[in-house]
């Protein structure tokens, strides 16, 4: 339901609280990706003494990293999302109509 | 340097080829779940990012809403969005899984055609050597007699086991002609050349097809005597179907039943570490006093008064292929090799049943020779696992490779360079974390291999020593689990040996 000023979603939420939820899942997200980080790097107490066992050690420290990244990003975008919800509810404080 | 100052060379447990392909699977099997975390991550992300009524407050704040695009699009996408990770994870995943499951794979594959060339090899020698044997045995030149006192003397290198008192055994069975004689020779050729042993078993059902080959009415009156047309291609069956075979004359019969007649309390110490498991095993020698047919059966109570029980078997110590009393005899190695449930099974249970064994009370199941194939096989058993909780099983001088016995408990098979006996099972021992092999070389240099003394349970014993100060980390892991059956602060032990004979 779109009004001049804002609209209401389909479960009542307002246009910046709709964002404000939505900023608040992609912080979980990256609590998510930080645990399927830690498993990654736990990985790596694992003993090996295979001929690739430094090629793979070295792939596992990698893709931990970039996992810990996205994590980063994922934060990086929820307060992006955070800050425009803030700012939408500054132009929109009622919505206009249901 | 001494045969003593040997190094001990340990296979299986924590550093073993088996333990390190289980953690690859393993990590692989874990990043699968990271994987899975991050792909469920990436839906949920691209679902806010394209959510329509995101993009309809744009009007509303331009100018922080054009800075969503690029960081939901970092946060999703390449090179380090949860999209890109998660697909990454399980490419990185099934690196690890298909690796370890792949080279599984190929293990078996060139074990099953290692033995599909001995069984090939076993099958012409078999048929090469059958006819003239058949033609000398017509002719009269070869008395069955005289093979059946060649190979009662072969066997006797794995008599008993602490004297070493065995036919062909003693500082005469070097290479040539000499005090041992020609047994000795062969005995010594055997010692130097085991592995070939172990191939020469693994060929044994192929030989014995081979044999039969040759000749269709043996081949007809065998498969009448064994219920089995044909000699089986793996050993177990083999050894079965020669049980059988036997069995339908007065040989090698094994009918699984025993007769308690003996139960003696014994003074007994909570053992210092395997030195003291594996000494125990040579006093049930009946050369050193035991009656023949014994097991012991050792209760250490701990301070909480929580009890473990140790139980020790001896190896073979009747070896005439005619059955007898001595449920520790050659019928109980042949049959006991195929598998099945012998008398000295029998004496096991029997002896533990007696003693007070409970459910739930930690077993150590220890034996030397036949002996440790009988352990192996109990632990295998999951009837008597059903009673009786296992969790060690210590070898010495054993043919074990074929027993399947589960990894919920840990094995220890003490195997030397030289000894014979242990190569019978035609195969290596399981590489595996609950599965330790430690081989030693017995020999001194400059020395003919000896295969006699390398069986005997002394020279076990000094090895056992050794594992005790071992560093080896697999060795050190194994030590940490012995605990409950070991000596303590307020450890005590009671003794009980139990003697047996076959039912008729």
């Amino acid at each position: 339901v779109y009004g001049a000023a804002g609209w209401v979603d389909e479960e009542g939420d307002m246009d910046w609280t709709h964002l404000q939820r939505h900023a608040a899942e992609l912080h979980e997200l990256a609590d998510r990706a930080r645990t399927a980080a830690a498993l990654a790097t736990a990985v790596d107490g694992v003993e090996w003494r295979s001929v690739a066992a430094d090629r793979f050690r070295s792939a596992l420290a990698n893709e931990a990293a970039l996992t810990r990244r996205c994590a980063d990003l994922l934060d990086d975008a929820g307060q992006a999302l955070a800050a425009h919800a803030r700012a939408v509810h500054s132009a929109s404080p009622v919505p206009t109509s249901r | 340097m001494s045969a003593m100052s040997r190094p001990l060379i340990v296979h299986g447990g924590a550093g073993g080829t088996v333990a390190r392909l289980e953690d690859l699977d393993r990590a692989g099997a874990q990043l699968q779940v990271a994987a899975q975390v991050m792909a469920s991550v990436a839906v949920r992300a691209a679902r806010i990012a394209t959510d329509p009524l995101v993009t309809l407050t744009a009007p509303l704040s331009p100018s922080t809403w054009v800075a969503l695009p690029p960081r939901l699009a970092a946060a999703i996408g390449p090179p380090s969005g949860a999209v890109a990770v998660a697909a990454r994870l399980t490419g990185l995943a099934l690196a690890a899984r298909g690796a370890s499951h792949l080279y599984l794979a190929t293990d078996l594959a060139v074990d099953a055609g290692i033995h599909a060339v001995d069984v090939s090899i076993g099958r012409a020698v078999g048929a090469l050597v059958a006819v003239p044997a058949v033609a000398a045995v017509v002719a009269g030149r070869a008395p069955a007699s005289v093979a059946t006192v060649d190979v009662v003397a072969l066997a006797g290198l794995a008599g008993p086991s602490s004297s070493g008192s065995c036919l062909g055994c003693g500082p005469g069975s070097g290479p040539g002609p000499g005090p041992g004689g020609p047994v000795g020779w062969v005995l010594g050729q055997l010692g130097a050349h085991t592995g070939a042993v172990e191939h020469a078993v693994d060929a044994t059902p192929g030989v014995l097809d081979g044999v039969l080959s040759t000749n269709p009415v043996l081949a007809a009156l065998a498969g009448v005597a064994t219920g089995q047309p044909r000699v089986p291609a793996d050993l177990p069956g083999a050894a079965g179907w020669l049980g059988r075979l036997g069995s339908a004359g007065s040989w090698l019969r094994e009918n699984g039943k025993i007769s308690v007649v003996g139960r003696r309390p014994v003074a007994a110490e909570p053992p210092q570490g395997l030195v003291d498991v594996v000494a125990g095993i040579a006093t049930l020698d009946p050369q050193q006093g035991a009656p023949p047919g014994t097991v012991r059966v050792i209760a250490v109570t701990g301070p909480s008064s929580r009890r473990a029980w140790i139980v020790q078997v001896p190896g073979t110590q009747e070896w005439s292929p005619l059955t007898g009393q001595n449920p520790l005899d050659f019928a109980g190695n042949v049959h006991g090799m195929a598998g099945e449930r012998t008398a000295g099974r029998r004496l096991v249970e029997a002896a533990m049943r007696t003693a007070g064994v409970e459910p739930g009370e930690p077993v150590l199941l220890a034996g030397h020779s036949q002996g440790g194939l009988v352990a192996a096989q109990l632990a295998a058993d999951p009837q008597f696992r059903a009673s009786h909780h296992v969790t060690h099983v210590i070898t010495a001088g054993a043919p074990v490779a074929m027993v399947s016995v589960p990894a919920s408990v840990t094995v220890l098979s003490l195997e030397h360079d030289e000894d014979v006996v242990p190569r019978l099972d035609g195969a290596p021992n399981p590489d595996r974390l609950g599965w330790l092999t430690v081989s030693r070389s017995t020999t001194v240099p400059g020395s003919a291999p000896d295969p006699a003394s390398a069986h005997d349970l002394s020279s076990y014993t000094r090895t056992a020593s050794e594992v005790d100060t071992s560093r080896d980390p697999g060795l050190v892991r194994w030590r940490s689990g012995l605990g409950p059956f070991l000596a303590g602060p307020g450890a005590t032990a009671t003794g009980l040996e139990v003697t047996g004979r076959r039912a008729p």
